[in-house]
């Protein structure tokens, strides 16, 4: 999957997780994470960007995340959504578990 | 969320009722009001009172206020994320906000990162090291032990004026850097300012032409709604603007010298070069100011004098005196005609 456009999926209410996603064509995958949380669950809340990127083959992204203590499926959901966004996808909610 | 208190937004430039509530929020407020609001949002108590609102036009995030009694709730969150959200389905995403430094927490806390602060003023943008993305497109080489040089020019449009500006600089350093602002408010658009100044300096070897992308900061972008009534705006925003040059552009690019041309008319760039020299030391960038190159008539050459005689005479020979080849035969053509219009 090729991210063409820069897209944001979430909120920073308190319990969400605001994601952004640019392209960044050949450079890679860059994350930026901002969570109150870090401390406690940096790792784990990237181990599962990371897993979402892989599902979806995104080789070459800039993604910022603000997170507000979201779950970890919320998390995962809102990487979805802005991938999908970002890549002017439509969402396929049968192939996605 | 508070369940007393219910969220809604406001289109100021299609409702006028939309317009007279923000306004009148913001003035009770001490902020003043600007017309480029395109969409605004906020919380009403259970009587349909404003108690917090923020706002948004083109790319920049504004007229944040929230009802000290209320400060706490999250307002500032809800309402940053809901901007945001509207900028982006509006097909903007790079995003600015302007503020006090004091408030600057609110939009670190909402995906915003500080790309200058100076004592009165913050600016943020929504992207992490977007600054350091925009020096990286530039793909300049590192020259560390060279005289490096820059100019930061609008040349709307470009003049013997700046050509001379360029020589001259050109002259005392072994690399020139000039960055073309790229913002989009000037009678010609960028890409058509560019490309006259890249065209007419191909023949000088170390002078290479940059866009300057959303990092110069204009008195026209410059939103001066979060100052009070005696503060001077000018200043705050030449200060902001050439604390980022200095900070994040010069420093990085080793640029060891700003030239500028002497203002000999126009107060607010004569009180902007005035700054330029206090702040750019602390830098260690050194600022030459360079006398203005006069025509044939005695009077200095300036593109807002060219676009002055434009707006009363067609393009012609009269023109030869104040621009070099580039940018007459550009002003005779049909593209320009047509832009002048």
């Amino acid at each position: 999957m090729q991210i063409i456009k820069p897209a944001i999926a979430g909120t920073t209410e308190s319990s969400d997780v605001q994601i952004m996603v640019s392209p960044n064509n050949g450079n890679g995958i860059e994350i930026n994470l901002n969570s109150i949380v870090k401390a406690q669950f940096g790792d784990s809340i990237l181990e599962t960007v990371k897993e979402v990127l892989e599902a979806f083959d995104v080789k070459d992204a800039i993604i910022q995340i603000q997170d507000k203590g979201a779950f970890d499926w919320v998390i995962r959901a809102r990487m979805q959504a802005a991938l999908c966004r970002g890549s002017e996808t439509p969402f396929d909610w049968k192939q996605v578990e | 969320m508070n369940e007393n208190f219910s969220f809604c937004e406001y289109y100021p430039q299609l409702i006028s009722t939309d317009r007279e509530l923000i306004k009148a929020f913001l003035a009770s407020h001490e902020l003043g009001y600007e017309n480029d609001i395109e969409y605004a949002c906020g919380f009403e108590d259970l009587h349909g009172n404003l108690v917090a609102c923020g706002c948004c036009g083109k790319n920049i995030l504004k007229g944040f206020a929230v009802d000290s009694a209320l400060r706490g709730n999250n307002f500032m969150s809800r309402m940053i994320s809901q901007l945001v959200s509207n900028r982006f389905q509006n097909g903007i995403t790079h995003l600015f906000v302007f503020t006090k430094p004091e408030n600057m927490e609110f939009f670190e806390a909402s995906g915003f990162y500080p790309l200058a602060v100076t004592t009165m003023a913050a600016m943020l943008e929504n992207k992490a090291s977007g600054i350091e993305h925009y020096l990286k497109s530039l793909k300049i080489e590192a020259r560390n032990n060279k005289n490096i040089g820059a100019i930061v020019m609008n040349c709307n449009p470009f003049t013997l004026g700046h050509r001379y500006l360029i020589e001259y600089a050109a002259g005392k350093c072994d690399e020139l850097y000039i960055f073309v602002v790229e913002e989009d408010r000037s009678v010609f658009p960028f890409d058509v300012r560019f490309s006259l100044v890249q065209k007419g300096v191909s023949d000088l070897p170390n002078v290479k032409v940059y866009p300057s992308g959303p990092y110069i900061i204009s008195n026209q972008t410059f939103p001066t709604y979060f100052l009070k009534k005696n503060e001077d705006a000018v200043s705050i925003q030449a200060e902001l603007d050439l604390t980022l040059f200095a900070e994040r552009i010069a420093n990085p690019l080793n640029i060891h010298t700003r030239f500028v041309g002497e203002e000999p008319i126009c107060a607010v760039t004569k009180c902007y070069n005035q700054i330029m020299k206090r702040i750019m030391p602390k830098y260690g960038i050194h600022v030459e100011e360079i006398p203005r190159k006069t025509g044939s008539d005695g009077c200095v050459i300036s593109a807002s004098l060219v676009r002055s005689k434009l707006a009363q005479l067609s393009p012609g020979e009269w023109l030869r005196q104040y621009v070099p080849e580039v940018t007459y035969a550009y002003l005779c053509s049909e593209d320009a005609h047509r832009i002048m219009k």
